[in-house]
């Protein structure tokens, strides 16, 4: 079954072939729970957005007209479920507190570069809640925007397709996005009080609205 | 806020931005929540290729562990009275499809979670691309179930969970998008999104109607159809109740006299 891709797989699935789709799962599941962790900041609702999205995927598999891949079109719908989720709750921050990163491995909560100073390790696992903490501060359109293309490293034009909008609007939004993580977290690009360093050759965003980057 | 394009490409990401945001590696999926997923995906039936679902055979293969929270679930829910609508015994729609009889004082509120009401077919809510022609159901289910007045709550219920589409939330997620069941040539109601629509209109309810599941089952031991459209919303635009219709296999007139109706408030 591993030979098959994920097309044939969901063809397979859509004949009645019972494991078909868990195998497509299986292949992406680590992408799909990044997807779904990082667009709701929240793993019990990650978790319960995925289910939901997979079963609705499960079900509609026979509505995948193989117009784009199998995983954009999976994507899509833990997006859209994850998407759901964060529009209907209520407004709630989650920041983990340190006891609840216990069960992680520590790759999931620094840098992967060497931590041999603890000064570095403690100011990295701050960085990570300061991040999760300011990208729970953008609207859900454009956190899912910065989701694809920042950190899951999706293309603008593919991002585009999985949030079925046009390549502008991932743009914008991903722009606009950005600007506000790069506020929010301006403290600690000068965690001293000195001046911001902006890097020559790149565009720091620093506008909500047109221009603004380099 | 205006999501125009902003002209050209992407700029590259701030490098200390790009490092934060890199700081933050979710990891792999952790093993309870694959083995949650797992199950799930287990305990779904196999698809089925025609565009009909067997689920009289499902649900013969079906756990009793998962028909048990759903029968619990229909216990909780309030379904209003089965009230058989005597102003539709003549052959004209227009009883039903009367806004204005929407108002009156024995009709369902915004919630429809009175008791007693006369089920006239709520304002139903285009579909989030603000089509209004015809479409087929979210599902198109062939239950097996014999479906009547006493037990329909339960046992339409029952066929929204079958079917993903249990309470808000669900049926909220199944309207953002787009209708998946094929016609099935030759099943009356199912053949197509045209007939169907032809008897949703015909039956009283607005032509922007959105059919969630077709059933075609028995009512009172009669073949027959039980269609489940959108029916009132909250200001919010979210789904509050569902509108629950049962008539007959052809949907003549004859049929659309002895149609019934029924509106189901949404958890």
């Amino acid at each position: 079954m591993s030979e098959q891709s994920d097309a044939e797989l969901l063809a397979a699935h859509c004949a009645g072939d019972p494991n078909a789709f868990a195998e497509i799962v299986r292949r992406h599941r680590d992408r799909l729970w990044a997807v779904a962790l990082r667009t709701t900041g929240n793993p019990e609702e990650a978790s319960d957005a995925l289910q939901d999205a997979l079963i609705s995927a499960y079900r509609r598999a026979d509505s995948f007209r193989g117009d784009s891949a199998v995983t954009t079109w999976l994507h899509r719908i833990v997006v859209n479920a994850s998407l759901d989720r964060l529009r209907r709750r209520s407004v709630r921050t989650w920041v983990p507190l340190p006891d609840e990163s216990a069960g992680e491995s520590p790759a999931a909560l620094v840098d992967q570069a060497p931590l041999a100073d603890p000064r570095a390790a403690a100011e990295s696992s701050e960085t990570v809640r300061e991040v999760r903490a300011a990208l729970e501060t953008l609207p859900p359109d454009q956190r899912a925007a910065i989701v694809l293309v920042d950190l899951e490293g999706w293309s603008v034009e593919d991002a585009a397709r999985v949030l079925e909008c046009p390549v502008g609007t991932v743009k914008s939004r991903c722009f606009r996005g950005r600007a506000k993580l790069a506020e929010r977290l301006a403290h600690l690009r000068n965690p001293d009080g000195a001046e911001p360093v902006v890097p020559p050759g790149h565009g720091k965003v620093t506008t909500d609205g047109e221009g603004g980057a380099a | 806020m205006s999501e125009s394009d902003i002209g050209g490409d992407l700029p590259p990401l701030d490098p200390d931005l790009a490092a934060w945001l890199a700081a933050d590696t979710p990891g792999p999926m952790p093993d309870d929540v694959w083995a949650g997923i797992e199950a799930r995906l287990a305990a779904e039936a196999p698809l089925v290729p025609a565009g009909v679902v067997d689920l009289h055979a499902e649900r013969t293969r079906r756990r009793p562990a998962r028909v048990l929270p759903v029968l619990a679930g229909a216990a909780g829910l309030v379904l209003v009275g089965a009230v058989v609508l005597p102003s539709i015994q003549t052959s004209s729609p227009a009883p039903v499809a009367d806004g204005a009889s929407s108002t009156a004082p024995t009709e369902a509120g915004p919630t429809g979670a009175e008791a007693g009401v006369v089920a006239a077919p709520a304002p139903a809510p285009q579909t989030s691309g603000g089509d209004s022609a015809p479409a087929m159901p979210r599902a198109i289910v062939s239950s097996g179930t014999d479906y009547t007045a006493d037990t329909l709550p339960t046992q339409v219920t029952t066929l929204l969970a079958s079917t993903g589409m249990a309470d808000r939330a669900s049926v909220a997620s199944a309207m953002s998008t787009a209708p998946t069941a094929t016609p099935a040539p030759g099943v009356g109601l199912a053949s197509s999104p045209e007939a169907l629509a032809d008897c949703l209109g015909r039956l009283g309810l607005p032509p922007e109607s959105v059919p969630l599941v077709l059933d075609t089952a028995t009512i009172d031991g009669v073949q027959g159809n039980v269609i489940v459209t959108l029916g009132a919303q909250d200001a919010a635009g979210e789904p509050t109740a569902l509108h629950v219709v049962t008539v007959g296999q052809d949907c003549t007139e004859d049929d659309i006299a002895a149609a019934r109706h029924w509106d189901l408030p949404l958890r």
